[in-house]
């Protein structure tokens, strides 16, 4: 489980996010929904030991994530908001072959998981393509391939339906419910209510603090107060 | 073998002397080059650096010795020439070739080569951050340029405007390559290394045949052995 209690974190000597109180159990789609410059990346990375943490703890699965950064990365991975951040491997092949080979596992085995993703994210026929020539939905996909390489207990994806057409969007709906499936935690971040239809619950965030949580059933009625969050009603 | 290669290219680049000397190296670096099928991004990278390189121009101007002739106050002297031509030849042979050898036969070959010579892990993972580092660099370089040619801003240092833009550019440049290389760094550590050792589809692709390897470096051997005397 991950847990965030009165936590104030952000960067140097800017608290970015304040008093955030979340949690995240496995098996959960956790969805975090925000303005621009909220603060939703902020919160994702500093669940990965990545912001400064002024105040309060955050912990996963007991483990705390200012003192045991390198735990915390076996624990976690996030789909990052910009995928040329992500990738930097030559090939979609190296891309997903990385992660298994640094938990040690066979050269059959590897090649197993890598062709099993790239079917997935349907790039079989390019896994000898280089990373950078691709374009940015692809990236995405690829991005999304290396975190099922590997295949932590806990997803954080920041946006990972942005900049998606409707082939690209189902493909991130159906991975997302597989892996609650099969037990894995899920922090999903977006600024489109629409996308966060899978959740569980739904934590809103305005100016780095969190102003309401949702239950997932009741996602409809909260329609109504989304531009008081800054954010914009689904109309069509 | 590849390191062995880049070494000694590197180190007899850097002792050009003569004509005759400049000749050989550039008759090596010629075969090598052609051998090793010149990438686009080596030429991008050489380019980037080639005017970072240029800055030794100073040398000319800070060079005593008896001048050649003068712009205004500015007085060229025959040594100063001659130390920066020499200065850029080597420095263009030197460099090229190791960023030509690095991205055909790929970083992750040469490193695996060091690690099987013992050279420590951490020193690797360094140069290899560093070597993703240049190269993200120059794609937030890319990047700004063409947001600066977009905006239809003039980046000539002789003009006023020209100067200050450059110098935003510069600082923009180093601070979003740094909060790049940041989160890239983080993306490597979700992924528990970076790189797969001993693993490079590259090299099977291009087949560099290992022969030819050894006679590049018998040449350079023998060559250096005929300098010496
Ligand atoms: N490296 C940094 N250093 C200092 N401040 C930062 C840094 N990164 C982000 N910020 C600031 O933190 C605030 C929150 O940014 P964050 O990226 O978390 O927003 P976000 O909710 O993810 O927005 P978006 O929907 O645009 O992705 C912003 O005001 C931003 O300026
Ligand atoms: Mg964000």
């Amino acid at each position: 489980m991950v847990t965030l209690k009165n936590l104030t974190a952000g960067y140097e000597n800017a608290p970015i996010i304040q008093n955030i109180n979340m949690d995240i159990k496995e098996g959960e789609i956790v969805g975090l929904l925000g303005h621009n410059g909220s603060g939703k990346t902020t919160l994702a990375l500093t669940l990965l030991g990545f912001t400064k943490i002024f105040s309060g703890k955050a912990e996963i699965d007991g483990i705390d994530v200012k003192k045991e950064k390198r735990e915390i990365r076996k624990l976690v991975s996030m789909l990052m908001q910009v995928p040329d951040n992500q990738l930097f491997a030559r090939t979609i092949y190296e891309e997903l072959a990385i992660a298994p080979y640094k938990r040690g596992l066979s050269q059959t085995e590897i090649e197993d998981i890598v062709n099993t993703i790239a079917t997935q994210i349907g790039m079989k026929d390019k896994l000898h393509h280089s990373v950078h020539k691709l374009s940015f939905g692809q990236k995405k996909k690829v991005a999304m391939g290396v975190l099922l390489s590997i295949d932590p207990k806990y997803y954080i994806l920041d946006e990972p339906m942005a900049g998606l057409d409707f082939e690209g969007r189902s493909f991130m709906e159906k991975t997302i419910k597989e892996l609650k499936e099969r037990g894995k935690g899920i922090l999903l971040i977006s600024h489109d209510v629409l996308s966060l239809t899978l959740c569980h619950k739904i934590y809103i965030m305005k100016n780095g603090k969190v102003v309401e949580v949702v239950d997932g059933k009741n996602i409809k009625d909260i329609i109504p107060d989304l531009p008081q969050w800054g954010l914009y009603m689904p109309t069509l | 073998m590849y390191t062995a290669l880049i070494l000694l290219f590197t180190f007899l680049s850097s002792q050009i002397r003569s004509l005759a000397e400049g000749l050989f190296i550039a008759a090596i670096w010629a075969v090598l080059m052609v051998y090793f099928g010149l990438s686009r991004k080596t030429l991008k990278a050489l380019s980037v650096l080639g005017v970072v390189e240029m800055m030794m121009f100073i040398l000319i101007l800070l060079t005593p010795g008896p001048p050649l002739f003068s712009i205004g106050p500015i007085v060229i002297t025959t040594t100063g020439l001659y130390l920066f031509f020499r200065a850029i030849v080597r420095w263009f042979f030197a460099v090229s070739l190791t960023l030509q050898i690095t991205e055909t036969v790929g970083i992750e070959t040469l490193m695996t080569e060091w690690e099987k010579i013992g050279i420590p892990e951490i020193l690797i993972k360094i140069i290899l951050l560093t070597y993703r580092y240049l190269f993200i660099f120059l794609d937030t370089l890319k990047n700004l340029l063409v947001a600066i040619k977009m905006r239809d801003i003039s980046l000539n240092p002789l003009r006023k405007e020209g100067r200050y833009i450059g110098s935003s550019v510069v600082k923009q440049l180093l601070l979003e390559s740094f909060h790049r290389y940041k989160l890239v760094s983080l993306a490597i550590s979700m992924r528990g290394g970076m790189y797969i050792s001993g693993y490079s589809p590259h090299l099977k692709s291009r087949k560099i045949k290992p022969q030819f390897i050894h006679i590049a470096l018998l040449c350079l051997i023998g060559g250096s052995i005929l300098w010496l005397l």
